[in-house]
């Protein structure tokens, strides 16, 4: 009996600590301010540094959401947000960013226009580049500001295959997004 | 992360105490050994894969004067033996490495800070010093567990930002050479012979130190933030001194050539290309540094003025729009249908209300760069701006 319930105990645990969680339908990410509908299906990774959403695993497709303060940091370029930039200003941080990661190389803005996102004005890019394993990647950024924080959702996926097959279901996502506290 | 990286030092240092040292390849009856030959058929794989991905900046003027810089530098013996080959990669960060088999990659960012010929021979004569010292497969050797280090060590610096990224294109033995450098005693080999070879090639020796004292400013300006190792505050501060108390012992270091002018003229493309590359990192000091070095070189051409306006722009500080405004001004002077420039000349007017300023520049910029990728915001800013 008492080995039965260490057993549970255990299961209970590890279940809890599960890094991926299925996930569908309406969900709210206190931490990033977003609420939005998640495909189906996909699985949500387990963190609050942002949301990350994959239906085959990070390297062949996914959606992620950040929100990013006007102090923070970012992970490749010095550049940081300011209140009241530009949405141009904005796609030109994201780029730099991604530029600027050596990881990536051959990064090319494909495309870049201003888009309405969350309600708000933003950019809506679309970059091409290789991974570090070389596979040629295609992601596409939408990004706007709302006073002292900087909100991002991104999907990339190879161009090859992936990229097309859930590119709708990510515009259905970003179309789903708004912010919590407005 | 400190820890981490207290670890890692300090297995260098030991294994830097381990290493055998090898008789130069200059030595009598030279032969490669048997783990020296995998190590440069490797060299060669790596090098490969660098020369796949784009960050190698190519600019067939710059190579040619680079390589005929280390050709001056060790006799044709020499090249017999490791044939150089001096390489330059898209990068704003102060460093060079070498491989074994003599190919040697220098940075944008230290060509960029360096002065002139004299300055450059310094860095190469000690490159090279590494290749013919047969410094790599001495550290090679002293890893009993070769695979085991290189994957802690990756992960030691994968997540330092800048630098771990470029041990994702660089293979084992260009982030040995590249990120972590070598132990003291074979740097100090290096730095002595190749300093040897500057002088010997009728350079001016008292310019050797600066080179250091460029990675230190640069240490400094980073708020000795700079991750690279071999860069790291004692062993520079070591290595300057080590120079500077040779030198002292040297007569005739007064004479020797700088060729200051060759040398700014023939690095002004990768001047600028590395002062876009610190604006794109957000290095708005050393990309403004950059660009004014460029127009002092070229000051008839645009792109020095337009990337400074750029940079000031972008940095947005008290004062900063007023002095964009004016370099924007400038570039278009030198060349007035240079579209970008109309392009940040009508940001610096939107962003601060002079609407109708604005929407000249962005109508002028739209007109000279009808497929502007970003015409749908110039568009909406210029519908804004009536």
């Amino acid at each position: 009996m008492k080995k039965t319930l260490l057993l549970f105990l255990a299961l209970l645990i590890l279940a809890g600590c599960a890094p991926w969680i299925r996930t569908g339908g309406k969900h709210s990410a206190p931490a990033q301010n977003v609420s939005l509908d998640l495909p189906d299906g996909w699985m949500r990774y387990r963190t609050d540094e942002y949301l990350f959403v994959t239906r085959d695993g990070g390297n062949l497709q996914y959606i992620m959401v950040e929100a990013i303060h006007v102090d923070s940091q970012l992970k490749h370029t010095k550049k940081k947000f300011h209140r009241g930039m530009l949405p141009l200003e904005l796609s030109e941080i994201i780029a730099d960013n991604m530029s600027s990661n050596q990881a990536i190389s051959g990064l090319k803005v494909v495309e870049n226009k201003s888009a309405k996102i969350g309600g708000r004005q933003g950019f809506r890019a679309v970059m091409n580049y290789r991974n570090k394993d070389g596979l040629k990647i295609k992601s596409v950024y939408y990004g706007f500001m709302k006073d002292d924080w900087f909100y991002g959702v991104s999907y990339a996926a190879p161009l090859r295959h992936y990229f097309s097959r859930d590119v709708k279901t990510f515009e259905k996502v970003a179309a789903s997004l708004s912010l919590i506290r407005k | 992360m400190r820890r981490a990286t207290c670890i890692l030092l300090l297995a260098l240092f030991f294994s830097g105490c381990a290493a055998t040292k090898l008789a130069p390849v200059t030595g009598p009856g030279f032969t490669k050994e048997e783990d020296e030959k995998r190590l440069w058929t490797r060299s060669e794989e790596e090098q490969a894969a660098i020369g796949r991905s784009d960050i190698i900046y190519r600019d067939k003027e710059l190579d040619s004067y680079l390589n005929g810089v280390a050709a001056k530098l060790q006799p044709p013996g020499v090249y017999k033996l490791i044939p150089f080959k001096i390489v330059v990669i898209r990068n704003p960060y102060c460093n060079a490495f070498a491989y074994p088999n003599g190919a040697i990659y220098v940075h944008t960012g230290i060509l960029s800070r360096m002065e002139n010929e004299a300055q450059l021979a310094t860095l190469l004569a000690h490159e090279m010093s590494h290749s013919t010292h047969r410094h790599q497969i001495s550290g090679h050797r002293s890893f009993k567990n070769k695979a085991a280090f290189n994957a802690s060590m990756r992960s030691t610096l994968g997540s330092i930002p800048a630098v771990g990224e470029l041990t994702n294109i660089l293979g084992d033995i260009g982030t040995a050479a590249a990120v972590t450098g070598h132990s003291r005693e074979l740097e100090s080999e290096a730095d002595m012979e190749g300093l040897k070879l500057v002088i010997k090639a009728g350079y001016k020796a008292e310019e050797a130190p600066k080179l250091f004292e460029h990675i230190k400013a640069e240490l400094e300006e980073e708020d000795a933030k700079e991750p690279f190792f071999f860069g790291s505050h004692p062993r520079l501060q070591d290595r300057i001194r080590n120079y500077n108390s040779y030198l002292k012992a040297q007569t005739g270091l007064k004479k020797g050539v700088i060729n200051a002018e060759t040398f700014r003229k023939k690095t002004a493309g990768a001047v600028l290309e590395n002062a876009f590359l610190d604006l794109k990192a957000g290095r708005f000091k050393s990309a403004l540094r950059g660009g004014e070095k460029f127009v002092s070189i070229r000051p008839g051409d645009p792109r020095g003025h337009y990337l400074m306006g750029e940079a000031l722009r972008q940095r947005g500080d008290r004062g900063d729009a007023e002095a964009a405004e004016k370099h924007f001004r400038k570039a278009l002077s030198a060349n007035a249908s240079y579209a970008d420039a109309h392009k940040g000349l009508g940001l610096v007017y939107y962003k601060s209300g002079k609407k109708a300023k604005a929407r000249d520049s962005f109508t002028t910029y739209l007109k000279l760069a009808p497929d502007a990728r970003d015409r749908s915001y110039i568009q909406d800013y210029i519908a804004q701006s009536r």
